[in-house]
């Protein structure tokens, strides 16, 4: 797990360099007369202010921003890039509001969580048992497309709608059809069936990946449901 | 205007509340069929027409018969004993706001004056009159739920009620925010106030029992059959004064309480969220109709909802700066300044369109107003002359 906070104010080529490894899981390093290619698969997380002071905000009732537009524009222009067209889930994380807090709701331990999460990953590893892959961020574009296809037409029709209107680059498309199985795995793990990817997925992992909200049955599970 | 039905019962008989309870066994919630003809003759009358029928053969006869068999006075008492009170007109906490549904034709088959309604809860019927209704989508977005429970809280928190249905999404977000606000909060069932529905929601509704109140025009056991939702959407309109409409599909429960609201002169309100969400598509179209006033925050709707002259807002405006507050002629003398590095006054007057001895009393001013910096190479903007 690499986690790299204030992500817009590291270096451009430091930024530049995680291109490879976050594509292949690979790291080739390059010397005069020898390459050397190294495992670099982690999972990445960058974060990011709004703005270079940290204060800005969309809605005018709480902005408290000071940096000029010029200031701002470009610091956010670093987080747009070949780099992070490779990141899957983009999240907007927004202070906490008065109804966020569900005193009805157990709120899922830690603990419970990596349950979930390990039994997703079991799911992943037996699916791909016959692939060079385990886990759906490792699978590859056309693998999915030919073995692992969406539920549907319509969940396919979803996603090349989302690229022919330049909404998703291709790579984006594949990494979108991959968080889609992901938000399967998990729901499969919930509800105790088998879920294929199918509309309801695709449109989640699709807001995933542009940071759009959530339906919030998606995020928060129904009390009492395990 | 509110229509008064012609023979409102002024008081409340024993007997009228009695027959009232086992017609609401009987009947399905909102029958308008039973609801306008109990506001017309009154309960006691009514049933005595049916009962008089129950040896005739035909429709009427099923009523009469089921009548016949169902003892008011046993469901008030079973009910009584279970913590659950049935509140009719007459009582001091019937809210007037149910009669309105008198004077407005059914929708789909469902309309007039509940019966009666089953309670549980401290809060009173009659205190809901000044709440605001927060109804949406059940598969709302964490958008929707987010603002749903911050103008709940809001809401809430400024002392008006938050009725609701007690349903997945906007609804329990609804619930939810004016808990955590510590305010009052109802819910209006489509099942009986005793049981818990949706299942999940067990633990939410134990606490609007205790804390809120839980309301229902079906009688207590019944099941939350779907033409009750119907029934239930007009009442969420009628005991409060407006309806808030946060994430609505086209064709939802929440638009059918919204028009609920509108058909009874209710304020409706609108929170409006991307143009490419399904879950808005529904309140956007209120707003386009001008059915509903957009709102965006918890003041907003307390402006909307308070009386003349309460809770007024302020104009939300970008923060003052101190170019705001020069004259036009002022603005553009500073325009005529280079951004980088000094000029001198007649360059500036050249850049500016504007005479030397009017810009040479404009940059004093300015330089006053902390804008601009005289130098050795002329003048310069000051740091609070480049916002």
């Amino acid at each position: 797990m690499l986690f790299l906070d204030e992500f817009p104010l590291f270096r451009t080529d430091v930024i530049d360099a995680l291109r490879e490894p976050l594509e292949s899981g690979e790291v080739t390093v390059s010397r005069t007369e020898e390459s050397v290619t190294l495992p670099a698969g982690a999972m990445v997380v960058v974060a990011s202010n709004p703005c270079p002071c940290g204060r800005f905000h969309v809605s005018p009732a709480l902005d408290r921003c000071e940096c000029t537009e010029v200031r701002r524009r470009r610091y956010r222009s670093r987080i747009a890039g070949p780099v992070t067209d490779r990141i899957d889930i983009t999240r907007h994380v927004e202070p906490l509001r008065r109804g966020d807090h569900d005193p009805f709701t157990e709120t899922e331990t830690s603990a419970q969580v990596r349950v979930r999460v390990a039994a997703a990953r079991e799911r992943q590893a037996a699916r791909y048992a016959a692939e060079r892959w385990r886990l759906n961020g490792q699978a590859t574009g056309p693998g999915l497309v030919q073995r692992h296809p969406l539920a549907d037409d319509a969940a396919r029709d979803l996603l090349s709608e989302a690229v022919l209107s330049g909404r998703l680059s291709n790579r984006g498309a594949t990494r979108v059809h991959r968080v889609a199985w992901t938000v399967a795995d998990l729901a499969s793990v919930r509800a105790g069936v088998d879920v294929v990817p199918g509309v309801h997925e695709v449109e989640v992992a699709l807001r995933l990946r542009t940071g759009e909200s959530l339906p919030s049955a998606a995020v928060r599970p129904r009390a009492g449901r395990r | 205007m509110t229509a008064v039905p012609p023979s409102a019962p002024p008081g409340v008989g024993e007997a009228e509340r009695v027959a009232r309870a086992a017609l609401s066994r009987v009947f399905e919630p909102g029958d308008p069929r039973q609801t306008v003809l109990v506001a017309e003759l009154g309960a006691e009358a009514l049933c005595a027409h049916l009962l008089a029928e129950a040896d005739l053969a035909g429709v009427r006869t099923d009523y009469g018969a089921r009548l016949a068999a169902t003892d008011g006075a046993q469901e008030l008492e079973r009910a009584a004993r279970r913590g659950i009170r049935f509140v009719v007109p007459g009582d001091p906490e019937w809210p007037p706001g149910l009669d309105d549904l008198y004077g407005v034709a059914p929708v789909q088959d469902r309309g007039g004056p509940p019966v009666g309604l089953w309670v549980r809860g401290p809060v009173g019927l009659h205190e809901l009159a000044g709440g605001v209704a927060v109804v949406g989508s059940r598969s709302a977005s964490e958008y929707g739920a987010a603002v749903a429970g911050d103008i709940a809280a809001e809401v809430a928190g400024a002392g008006l009620p938050v009725v609701s249905g007690a349903a997945f999404g906007i609804d329990r977000a609804a619930h939810v925010g004016a808990v955590n606000a510590e305010g009052r909060t109802a819910a209006v069932l489509a099942c009986g106030v005793d049981r818990a529905y949706p299942r999940e929601h067990a633990r939410l509704l134990g606490h609007l029992v205790d804390h809120g109140a839980v309301v229902s025009e079906a009688a207590p056991g019944c099941a939350p059959q779907r033409i009750r939702f119907l029934a239930r959407n007009r009442l969420i309109a009628a005991l409060t004064g407006s309806t808030l409409v946060v994430e609505a599909a086209l064709r939802s429960g929440a638009l059918s309480t919204a028009n609920w609201a509108s058909r009874l002169q209710r304020t409706l309100l609108g929170v409006p969220g991307p143009v490419t969400s399904a879950p808005s598509a529904g309140v956007h179209q209120l707003i386009r109709s001008g059915a509903a006033t957009l709102v965006t925050s918890g003041a907003e709707v307390l402006e909307a909802v308070g009386r003349p002259g309460e809770h007024l807002l302020e104009v939300p405006r970008a923060p003052e700066r101190a170019r705001d507050r020069l004259t036009a002629r002022q603005r553009q003398v500073l325009d005529g300044l280079p951004v980088h590095g000094g000029a001198r006054v007649d360059s500036i007057a050249v850049s500016a369109g504007m005479g030397v001895v009017e810009v040479r009393g404009s940059l004093d001013r300015l330089a006053r107003a902390g804008l601009v910096e005289r130098d050795a190479t002329g003048w310069r903007l000051a740091a609070a002359g480049r916002d």
